[in-house]
Parts: C-alpha cells; sequence; structure tokens
C-alpha cells in the first residue's frame, strides 16, 4: 500500500540509527578510550585484563550488526508482503524489533554496572573526598522544564479523560495511561534521585565529570518525560480521528526520538575528550 | 570546597567532619549563609553511614556554626566564625575544675569523686 510508505522510511531510519549510527559511535568512543589510555599508563581504569574489554567490543560489534541484518530482512519481508496486501502494517513490528534493538545497550548498561563494582573492589584507598555543596534539581534543569514536564503529564490525562465523555473505570484507556505514566514518572524520578544523592559507581570519576553527567541524566530523563506525554496524545488522536496508518511509523519515531534524548544526547554532551581521566592514573592523587 | 576524611585517621569519622567544616568557615573556604549537602549526600559521596554525618551535623548545629531551615536544608550558621572559636571542651574543664576544686576543699576524696561522677554519667538524669 503507498500509505505504508511513509513507515519504510521511518523504519529504515530506526534500523541505521539504533543498530548501526549509535553502536558506531559508542565503538569509536571504546577504541579511543583503550588507544588513548592504554593500562600502562591508566591502570585504575582496567579492574581486569584489556583483551576482556576488547572481547567485549566485539560481541557487542557481532550483535548489533546481527540486529541490523534482522532489520533488513523484516522490512524487505515487510515490502514484499505489503505489494499484495491492502492492510496497514501492525505497529507491533517496530515495537517488537525495538526492544530486539535494545538487547545491547541493556547488556552494556549491565556490564557497566559489573565493571564499576569490580573498580570499587579494587579501590583501596582509605582517604575519600567530596564535595561540600549541594546538588539540588533546580542546578541542573530551569524551573520551567520541571513546570513544562508536570503540565504536559496532566494535559495527556486530561486529554484522554475528555475523550472517554470525563469518565474513568477499568475498562477505558485513561486509567491504564494514568497508571503508566504515572508509573515511568516515578521510575524517572527515582532515576533522578539517585543520581542527585546516590552512591558515586565509579569510585574514581572526577567531580566536575560527575555533575555534568547528573546534568546530562536529568535533562535527558525531563525531556524524555514531555515527549512520552506528548506522543501519548498524538498516539491517541490519530486512533481518534481514524487516521491509524500513521501508527506504526509514529510508533518507530517515537523510539528514535526517545533514543536521539536519551543515549544520543549523552554521546553529544558527555564527550571523551572533555573528560578527566588523570584520576585513573596509577600515580593520581589518592583521593 | 572539598571536604576529605581518612577511614584509618585515629578521629572519629564525625570528629573529622566536625574539625574540617569549622576548618572551612574559619579559613573564608565557606562564607555564612552558604548551603550544605543533605545528609544522604555527603554520606553517599564519603561511602559514611548517614548516622555519622547526622552526628557531626548535630554537634555543628549545637556549637552554632551550622543551621537547620526545615525542608530547605542546611545552612552555615551567620555567626558560624565567631562560634567555631567557642571550644566546648575547654570549658567543660573549666567548669569540672572549679567543681572538683570546691569538692576537694570541702574534703571529698578523689575516689569519690569518681564514683560520684561515674554514677551520675550512667544515669544520664542530669
Amino acid at each position: 500500500m503507498p500509505e505504508n510508505f511513509l513507515f519504510y522510511i521511518v523504519f529504515l531510519s530506526q534500523i541505521i540509527l539504533i543498530s548501526f549510527y549509535y553502536p558506531r559511535q559508542i565503538l569509536s568512543r571504546i577504541a579511543y578510550v583503550l588507544r588513548t589510555f592504554p593500562a600502562s599508563k591508566y591502570p585504575k581504569l582496567y579492574p581486569k585484563q584489556v583483551a576482556f574489554y576488547e572481547i567485549g567490543q566485539s560481541i557487542y560489534r557481532v550483535v548489533n550488526h546481527l540486529i541490523l541484518a534482522l532489520g533488513f530482512i523484516v522490512l524487505i519481508a515487510i515490502a514484499s508482503w505489503d505489494s499484495g496486501s491492502s492492510g496497514k502494517v501492525s505497529e507491533a513490528i517496530p515495537v517488537a524489533y525495538f526492544f530486539v534493538q535494545m538487547i545491547p545497550l541493556f547488556i552494556m548498561e549491565f556490564s557497566g554496572f559489573a565493571y564499576f563494582k569490580l573498580m570499587r573492589k579494587a579501590d583501596m584507598r582509605t582517604k575519600r573526598k567530596a564535595d561540600l555543596l549541594p546538588r539540588r534539581l533546580f542546578d541542573f534543569i530551569s524551573p520551567l522544564v520541571f513546570v513544562a514536564a508536570v503540565i504536559m503529564f496532566l494535559s495527556c490525562i486530561g486529554f484522554f479523560y475528555s475523550l472517554h465523555q470525563f469518565k474513568i473505570d477499568w475498562s477505558n484507556d485513561t486509567f491504564t495511561i494514568l497508571l503508566t505514566q504515572l508509573a515511568t514518572n516515578l521510575l524517572f524520578a527515582g532515576i533522578i534521585y539517585w543520581n542527585l544523592y546516590g552512591k558515586k559507581i565509579d569510585p574514581y570519576q572526577d567531580g566536575n565529570d560527575r555533575l555534568k553527567q547528573v546534568e546530562v541524566t536529568i535533562k535527558s530523563l525531563f525531556f524524555m518525560s514531555i515527549a512520552s506525554s506528548l506522543f501519548l496524545m498524538i498516539f491517541e488522536a490519530i486512533d481518534e480521528f481514524n487516521l491509524d496508518y500513521f501508527e506504526p511509523a509514529l510508533m518507530s519515531g517515537y523510539f528514535q526520538f526517545i533514543l536521539f534524548i536519551g543515549l544520543g544526547s549523552m554521546l553529544r554532551n558527555q564527550r571523551i575528550e572533555d573528560m578527566n581521566f588523570d584520576v585513573y592514573k596509577e600515580d593520581a592523587a589518592t583521593i | 570546597m572539598d571536604i576529605t576524611i581518612d577511614i584509618e585517621d585515629s578521629a572519629p569519622l564525625f570528629a573529622q567532619l566536625v574539625e574540617q567544616i569549622k576548618e572551612a568557615v574559619l579559613k573564608d573556604k565557606i562564607s555564612p549563609g552558604a548551603p550544605l549537602p543533605s545528609i544522604r549526600q555527603l554520606a553517599n559521596d564519603l561511602r559514611l553511614n548517614s548516622k555519622t554525618v547526622a552526628k557531626a551535623y548535630r554537634l555543628l548545629e549545637r556549637d552554632s556554626v551550622i543551621q537547620t531551615r526545615g525542608y530547605r536544608g542546611t545552612f552555615i550558621h551567620p555567626d558560624a566564625k565567631i562560634n567555631c572559636t567557642v571550644d566546648l571542651g575547654e570549658w567543660v574543664i573549666a567548669k569540672l575544675s572549679d567543681a572538683i576544686s570546691e569538692l576537694r576543699d570541702g574534703g571529698v576524696t578523689d575516689s569519690e569523686i569518681r564514683i560520684a561522677f561515674g554514677n551520675l554519667m550512667n544515669k544520664r538524669t542530669i
């Protein structure tokens, strides 16, 4: 169907952005670190043998290539099916594929936790340092963005509420959306709290690098919250006005946007070149 | 302004915190009215128990070096610099010396003073 053409373009972008572009950026960062900060000069950066990280890097590359190939196969399969059909593409396809695409990222995230745990275990320093400045939410985000996120959340609930004749019961979407949005925003709030007041996962991390990381994380989560409220309203409006053909493309676009303001923002704003790696040197200060 | 603690130092951890915050105030590294991190933040940053930091903050508040303004957080007291110079330890020694002298003048023996002092401290009724 020609109406599905928009979906092909957006889905192709999803395949390339999440399984090719971002993995390539991540791998180039890892390669830069391994090349510029070798274990001989920066031993604290490597709680395990360098070969271990090189193997991890190779596995990450191979898995992403496989997922990239799978994406192209899925796209070709949909196009073949589409030429002899009159139905719309199911929005479950970009959703299911997105979850497959997220597997290497989740593995990398969990490996990161294990990596920092080893770092903390190897840390034998007896002196500990902390900044005597409080970290507060509005030091990292403008109150306007905070208010915008709250307004978008309330608007989203209000929008669903109005579409369902101002009734909330178990059978309609309003209740599900209310719970989902509440759970999502509570999760974001928990992550923000943990970033502001939680334990430092990298024991050697420079204070300024940490502040930068907290800022990028908080901003990303606020923009994600705004985006999720906006997306749900657009999605429901499309449903309401019988524009179902846009749903798969919109779903795919939403996932890309979320990754763009999450992972993309981290890659853009936390440049490796700006980080202080001297803290990982053998002769770095004891604190 | 950074704060550093040494977990192998003979001085208790809360005392190291108290001393360093007082030192920072005296050396103008931190000014009156400046906000301080929350107990949880400081405890997590220094990988200490929250109770240790809470104890340090309690002692600093008692000495009017810091003040807690409800949900707004903890701040350096406006008179912190003057209050930092007040040594409660010296004041305790001076007071006890006077009391001991008076008791000795009244014929009370040292062992009787020790027992009475111990009993009173154990009772914690005053």
